[in-house]
């Protein structure tokens, strides 16, 4: 901040300093004296080491610690200051008075600030993998939280969309994933606050909803996001380095005239890839087809006359509207400045009744309060709204809207209110008939989320070299989940009416002191120490109360005490994290360069004497540009060649694993419950660390004047000590415990190739590609030998499982492989004459018939896998005088969707049991196998009377791979309005215009059964995505 | 001097702000103190605290739903622990809804992988934890020995009966007589099999202690709690079981003999006796009652939603009183064993719904559903069309559970009856069966008469040792099935292979009676166990 501040208020001095240097040089006159004066960087802050030369005597000088010299000159003579970064400066000496030299850093990117943990450098000084995104690059597309920005914009990093929910999350993974039961997600920095892990209130009908933590940004409020990827980078965050860091630092304002500016955004989307059911008719066909192999009477006798025809697709989606409108107003003085936003989002997503609202303030404001002391203070404050569009994977009987709607019977009609007895089947038993556009309006789902942040940084300039940092900072993140299910809909039907109000707030106290030396000795020796102390507190209190019997419908969620049941529950729990952590980089004449860091943390969670960790790190660089030997080799503009290696950790763990307790409950006795407590959990005093290792080694270069910039990064990760769950015998008394066991790698590479194609005064064009690949591999698992099968839940199929294989990567779909589909040759006389699932007279031709080992055995297999070979991201910026034109690409290369929901709807089978019948998609009804459609595309099976194998199959399992065309966008900075506004800008943009992809699914970008590893890459009737078209404009004041 | 204090200033402020952040930093305080868990030495510091933990040991024979650590805890085990001991013989079918989860162990085709043994056994290791728990810290709880010693012999009392129920579905069992409160204690985490005589010979210790320790009754607030005629009662069970296979020790009947009339004796001491009317031993209103030898016990309060699951997988649809939807009924009887019944018998059409008046909603208040044998359907008599999963042949809907309504305000799967484990007619069923074996078949006969005329059923006249065995053998189907006890008896008369050659493919849903195997007179280890424990051996054939 304070930096910043200053470099906007040096702007102006340069300028006054060229002034100054040409009315001295018109006054010139030759007399010998002694010109001193202080050397000074862009940011106003001495630059020791410079050398002072005068050309026509050849006396040098050089400048001290504090960018002092003094020199003996003549009058008109000229005299040069170098310094290594810096650009070379002369001036004519026209008097002996003091001179402020202002030496302009070096272009190109080696002289890019890095924001890294606890301060900032130079690029040119850092030996780690890092990766920058800046506002400018996603002003303009469309997005509610600032992950989202970061998909395919930067190597390293890859970003799944959890579904197209508003609001949803996304899975965001650097490097891979190194955690088997801890969390995988990166750790947020913004502006030097740890962000606390995210964790949103459950409803105890659909359970926690995995939302997004970052709402707590708004987006626009984004100065630029800095992505440590390397151990050198993130060994200083030490036990929650492991996964990376994303440091994001936000908007700051500026020396000079306020300025006002808004920005406004509004766009209309539609589902992505709609889905077409089949009408009354197809199904009524279809259902005399089953009735038929079931040896019943065809209940639909003319079909013809059928005159109901209910898309419920189409009747709970419609188009999406956004608005999105930030004001912000910003400006300073030399010695204070503000930046506040407001900002205003509504994002009505395509389901019936579901979407977000969002508002916000920000207001960052930094004062220099006297010579040594800047204050600056981050205040952040968001409210979140979210109506939940209840398409996750709720689960029998609850069941989810959008799957739901699309497999209810379109023989159903629109006007049939919720909750009939009834049956579209003629002679079929009547039942409930849950009307999908009832319980879509009626129920009530929502989120309601509070972010504070609250951070005062305190500076004080000790000496020049020498300052100290102290954060004081809390953050809060209160949220609730109010659902309410009315006697209407099902949920609430068996029990008159249903609902549940709870809370989770989390709140985090951090507090962290750091001094920080900052010398160049002797020219050549430019040492940077940082040391320091944190300490961060994080309590999470959960209360819910959950009720049924509720008379008064009126009273919703709002009056809990009218309801004939009532449950209320409530934890809370705590987790204390105390660092100290130092840092020294030593730079040799800028060309070598060697970073080291240890945090030493102790940690809560872990058991008594394992509570503390160290994490090292070490890492070397050599600007090979800045040798003599490259002086002559001008093509070649910037090559630098990095390494580094350390250790970083992960704590993701819930607190008290470490601890034997017991818990409380309730048992009748006598005529009442009674409280009663029993053992809970066995301690593990052995409770320790997953350290995660890792080898980086990268090459920066850039070619013709930095006209074409490319990085290549390779790296190595090991994390030993899993925390995994462990199964135990039984006989413990405990089915498994928390341990730390096995091992898993992840390697990879990273590449970047940025090149400004035209650069011209009016045109230029610069096109960046990513590309980033990484493979995990799950080395062992402890002493465990077999392979170990993860239940992940899951109500309707017979059973999803993971699988945990020593030896090969995690995230593997396992399951039973479909080879074809069984013809009339399959049958001997009616009976099947190969092996199958379930009973013979289920067997027909059109089925799916599974591979069969050489015993003729059904055994499963590895059928795909989540985890991508390549990710990508390609953008391009066209501008053009006053329109500039942004097309941003991205995709994936490699990995696979396990698409539930397309099974459902694929599967040919529309009575699953009892009255229950199931909609198919109209694909599979025009595709599907019959006697004279006899082919063998296991996609389209014939019409199925019930579901043979309840476990995944590899007609499930589909390529996830895709190329798309996730953003483009052409703004238009209108010419000179200046009596209205400083500044006009207007834009259109398009998001998910067009995807190459086989995926058959809304979506290839998606994950939204869980958290998990072992559950990602699963569409469990995800909400849609969308193409949306946004117009929009800013208007500067 | 100004220098000076200047640079004092400089030094000043900041140390304070670090102060404020050095204060914080404290080795201690990354010592751990949950806030909604206790801590074990905070448990046995008083007698109340050994009651709650005591009472806890009974609350682990419930399984809880929705409770706040485990939203969607262990639902399924009490709904298991049916399955393993009322399916896999020749009267039971599938339920109007289909099998699910149940199939395999009603066509004898489980495996060592399903979920049905894997979850009993483990509830059955957290009931024994937690008895541990209480034997091992009552003394530290209380000073007067003889007041722990009450609690230890509830404790005990539980553990025997888990390790009963261990002992007859797989056999022996991994006996942990200590408290296990390290991860180091390998010796009992990864301890081998007990034989099955072993496992037998702890056991039996457990209930001699709390047979001399327990109050013969206890007062009507503790009402619940297992009395010295619970442990008799179940020592004279224990006694009859050991008499049959696979022990194969006769001489245990003469010892069942004086143990159950040690209870019968003194029935009235401990305040057992057969309820009169026969349906109202299960009803909600009328829990614990003299009837009752044992029961664990379920109750939707209206701030306690811990609910019985079973209801709502084996009973019918639209039977409760207050308008079941949505059962998911999985079990059911074959019309074969509604007509074993005499028409008189009360217990026929209470146990064995062949009609019923459906309460709705899924069919009009009021519809009469009867069953079909021929299309082994329920047809609806105002429709005429065969109702439920019409795709299957199933069987009749089992009546014992879910007479009652819901409680109001519950969910679809919470019902409030409680976990009958042992009824006194059972008591004198296992003493007519143990006075028969042991030549007093006269004898024998007053106590199968005392049941038979609580039914409404005819009496019985003095035949064969042999004809009154399995007359014995009928009656306890008759009157105990549902209720967890059925495979078990079949197992120690060593009939499996004649219950399965009475059984018709129509029955099982695969259309074949599988040929019988000696390997299923037990269940397999499960898996997941020996996965985790190598040192335990799984049994013969599986």
């Amino acid at each position: 901040m304070l930096k910043r501040l200053s470099s906007c208020f040096l702007k102006r001095k340069r300028l006054t300093f060229s002034f100054l240097l040409l009315f001295l040089n018109l006054l010139s006159f030759a007399q010998t004296g002694t010109v001193s004066g202080i050397v000074k960087d862009a940011d106003n802050k001495p630059v020791p080491g410079a050398t002072i030369t005068v050309k026509q005597t050849k006396v040098s000088t050089v400048a001290d610690a504090d960018g002092k010299f003094s020199i003996i000159a003549a009058k008109g003579n000229t005299i040069t200051i170098t310094s290594v970064n810096f650009v070379s400066q002369s001036f004519v000496v026209v008097n002996e008075n003091n001179v402020d030299i202002k030496l302009e850093e070096k272009s190109g990117t080696l002289n890019d600030v890095v924001v890294v943990g606890y301060g900032s450098s130079t690029k040119r000084d850092l030996a780690s993998a890092t990766s920058k995104i800046t506002a400018k690059q996603f002003q303009t597309a469309v997005i509610n939280t600032v992950d989202q920005a970061l998909q395919g914009r930067a190597t390293g990093i890859q970003v799944t969309s959890s579904s197209g929910e508003p609001g949803a999350n996304t899975i965001i993974r650097i490097r891979g994933s190194n955690s088997l039961s801890g969390n995988n997600e990166p750790l947020y920095v913004i502006d030097g606050v740890i962000m606390p892990e995210y964790k949103e209130a459950s409803s105890s009908v659909y359970g926690s909803y995995s939302q997004n933590g970052l709402y707590g940004l708004n987006p626009n409020d984004v100065e630029n996001i800095e992505i440590l990827k390397d151990a050198s980078a993130t060994a200083i965050y030490g036990s929650r380095g492991a996964n990376g860091v994303v440091v994001i630092t936000t908007k700051s304002g500026k020396n000079g005239e306020g300025k006002i500016e808004v920005t406004n955004k509004i766009s209309t989307g539609r589902i992505l890839n709609p889905l077409k059911m089949m009408g009354g008719k197809q199904f009524a066909e279809i259902y005399n087809e089953y009735s038929v192999y079931k040896g019943r009477p065809k209940p639909f006798g003319n079909i013809d006359t059928l005159n109901v025809n209910t898309n419920w697709f189409e009747e709970v989606t419609k188009p999406a509207l956004r608005e999105d409108l930030t004001l912000s107003v910003s400006g300073g003085t030399p010695k204070a400045s503000y930046y506040v936003s407001g900002n205003y989002l509504r994002d009505k997503g395509v389901v019936l009744n579901s979407g977000i609202t969002r508002s916000s303030i920000r207001a960052n404001l930094s004062s220099v309060v006297n010579k040594w002391y800047t204050l600056t203070a981050q205040l952040s404050f968001v409210h979140q709204k979210s109506q939940r569009g209840i398409s996750s994977n709720g689960g029998w009987p609850d069941g989810p809207g959008l799957m739901e709607a699309l497999r209810t019977n379109p023989l159903y009609s629109i006007s049939d209110n919720g909750l009939q007895v009834k049956n579209a089947i003629p002679g079929g038993a009547p039942g409930f008939f849950g009307n999908p556009v009832v319980a879509q309006t009626d129920k009530s789902d929502l989120s309601l989320n509070d972010y504070s942040i609250v951070n005062l940084q305190n500076l004080f300039q000790i000496t020049p070299g020498l300052k100290l940092v102290v954060n004081l900072g809390r953050v809060q993140n209160l949220t609730r989940r109010q659902a309410f299910f009315p006697v209407t809909v099902i949920e609430g039907s068996t029990s008159n009416g249903r609902g549940d109000n709870s809370l989770a707030n989390t709140y985090s106290y951090n507090a962290n002191a750091y001094l920080q030396y900052d010398k160049t000795f002797s020219t050549n020796h430019k040492l940077n120490v940082t040391a320091g102390t944190e300490y961060i507190k994080t309590q999470l209190e959960t209360l819910g109360a959950r009720v049924s019997g509720l008379a008064i419908s009126s009273f919703g969620v709002n009056n809990l005490s009218s309801a004939a049941s009532q449950q209320t529950l409530s934890f809370k729990s705590d987790r204390l994290i105390e660092s100290g952590f130092l840092r020294g980089n030593y730079i040799f004449k800028g060309k070598y360069v060697l970073n080291t860091s240890i945090r030493i943390d102790g940690a809560s969670p872990f058991a008594e004497n394992k509570k503390i960790g160290y994490f090292p790190s070490a890492g070397v660089a050599w600007n090979v540009m800045e040798e003599n030997f490259m002086k002559n080799v001008n093509f070649i503009s910037n090559l630098k060649l990095r390494s580094s290696y350390g250790i970083t950790g992960s704590q993701a763990i819930s607190p008290y694993q470490s601890l034997s307790t017991y818990n409380s409950d309730y048992y009748q006795i006598g005529s009442s419950p009674q409280l009663v407590v029993y053992p809970y959990t066995l301690g593990n005093s052995n409770l320790t660390w997953e350290k995660t290792k890792q080898f980086n080694a990268g090459i920066d270069f850039s070619l013709l004047n930095n006209r074409l910039t490319v990085s290549f990064d390779y790296y190595k990760k090991r994390t030993e000590g899993l925390l995994q769950v462990k199964p135990l015998p039984s006989q413990s008394g405990n089915s498994s415990i928390l341990d730390n066991n096995g091992v898993m790698s992840n390697k990879g590479f990273e590449f970047t190739i940025q090149a400004d194609v035209v650069r011209k005064k009016d045109v230029s064009f610069i096109t960046r590609i990513n590309v980033s690949h990484n493979k995990n591999t799950l080395v062992n698992l402890g002493d465990r030998k077999d392979p170990f099968y993860q239940s992940l839940g899951g109500n309707l199929l017979g059973g999803i499982y993971g699988v945990l294989k020593p030896g090969e990567e995690i995230g593997q779909f396992y399951g039973f492989k479909v080879s074809g589909l069984t013809q009339a040759s399959d049958f001997t006389g009616g009976v099947p004459n190969y092996p199958f699932f379930g009973v013979a007279a289920d067997q027909r031709p059109g089925n799916w018939k599974y591979e069969a080992d050489k015993n003729g055995k059904l055994t499963p297999g590895v059928l795909g896998k989540s985890t991508p070979d390549f990710t990508y991201g390609w953008s391009n910026d066209i501008t053009w005088k006053r329109v500039s034109v942004n097309l941003f690409f991205m995709g994936s290369v490699g990995n696979d969707i396990l698409n539930v929901t397309g099974f459902y709807l694929n599967n040919g089978i529309i009575n699953h049991s009892g009255d229950i019948t199931f909609n198919q998609t109209e694909d599979w009804y025009k595709k599907r196998w019959t006697p004279s459609n006899s082919h063998n595309d296991v996609r389209y099976p014939g019409t199925q009377t019930a579901l043979q194998q309840g476990n995944i199959n590899s007609v499930m399992i589909e390529d996830g791979s895709f190329f798309r065309l996730k953003n483009i966008s052409i703004s238009y900075a209108l010419p000179n309005m200046k009596s209205l506004f400083k500044n006009l800008k207007v834009f259109v943009s398009g998001t998910n215009i067009f995807t190459i992809t086989k995926y058959t699914g809304f979506d290839p970008d998606v994950s939204n059964y869980g958290t998990s590893l072992l559950q990602q890459g699963i569409d469990y009737g995800a909400y849609p995505s969308q193409r949306t078209y946004t117009f929009g404009l800013t208007a500067t004041f | 001097m100004n220098k000076i204090i200047n640079y004092m200033k400089r030094i000043i402020v900041p140390l304070v702000l670090i102060f404020t952040v050095g204060v914080q930093s404290c080795k201690k305080d990354l010592v751990e103190k949950p806030y909604s868990t206790l801590s074990p030495v905070n448990v046995f510091t008083s007698e109340s605290g050994l009651k709650q933990a005591t009472l806890g040991i009974y609350q682990s024979w419930t399984a809880t739903y929705f409770t706040a650590d485990n939203p969607y805890g262990n639902i399924f085990d009490v709904i298991y622990r049916f399955t393993l001991t009322e399916t896999g013989h020749q009267y039971a079918a599938p339920g109007v809804y289909g099998t699910a989860f149940m199939d395999p162990y009603l066509s004898f085709a489980q495996t060592k992988a399903d979920g049905a043994g894997a979850t009993v056994w483990q509830r059955s290791y957290l009931t024994v934890a937690r008895a541990n728990a209480v034997i091992f810290n009552a003394n530290k709880a209380v000073s007067n020995s003889s007041v722990a010693d009450v609690y230890i012999a509830e404790a005990k009392f539980n553990r025997a009966y888990a390790y009963f129920n261990l002992v007859r579905f797989f056999g022996g069992v991994p006996i942990i007589n200590n408290e296990i409160t390290s991860l180091a204690q390998n010796d009992l985490i990864y301890g081998p099999r007990a034989s099955i005589e072993e496992t037998y010979n702890f056991l039996i210790e457990d209930l001699k202690f709390a047979e001399t320790k327990l109050p013969n009754t206890w007062s009507s607030s503790d009402k619940g709690r297992v009395s010295a005629g619970t442990a008799k009662a179940m020592l004279g069970k224990v006694y009859l079981t050991m008499a049959g296979k696979p022990l194969s020790k006769p001489e245990y009947f003469q010892k069942a003999v004086d143990k159950l009339k040690e209870v019968t004796n003194a029935a009235v001491t401990y305040n057992f006796g057969l309820v009169s009317d026969f349906k109202s031993i299960f009803s909600t209103g009328n829990e614990v009652n003299k009837e009752v030898v044992l029961a664990f016990r379920y109750v939707w309060a209206s701030t306690l939603p811990n609910a019985n699951l079973n209801p709502f997988f084996v009973t019918l649809d639209g039977l409760d009183p207050s308008g079941q939807p949505f059962t998911q009924t999985q079990f059911g009887l074959t019309y074969k064993f509604w007509k074993l019944y005499e028409p008189s018998d009360v217990r026929r059409d209470f146990t064995v719904v062949e009609r019923y008046k459906n309460q709705g909603p899924s069919f009009p208040v009021g519809d009469s559903l009867i069953y079909d044998p021929l299309t082994y359907h329920y047809i609806n008599k105002n429709s005429g069309s065969a109702v439920f999963n019409t795709t299957i042949k199933y069987g009749l809907g089992y009546g014992k559970f879910s007479r009652d309504a819901r409680p109001s305000g519950a969910l679809p799967w919470s019902y409030s009856d409680d976990l009958v484990e042992y009824r006194y007619a059972d008591v004198l069923l296992c003493l007519a069966e143990a006075l028969n074996e042991t030549g007093s078949s006269s004898e024998a006969l007053t106590y199968i008469n005392m049941v038979r005329q609580r039914a409404n059923a005819s009496q019985y006249v003095l035949g064969s040792q042999d004809d009154l065995r399995q007359k014995i053998r009928n009656e306890r189907k008759l009157e105990l099935i549902g209720e967890g006890t059925t495979v078990h008896d079949i197992r120690r008369w060593g009939t499996l292979q004649q219950e399965m050659a009475a059984m018709s493919p129509n029955q099982l849903l695969s259309g074949a009676v599988p040929p019988y195997s000696a390997k299923l007179e037990l269940y397999p280890i499960p898996l997941t166990e020996i996965n985790a424990n190598p040192t335990l051996t799984q049994n013969p054939g599986w």
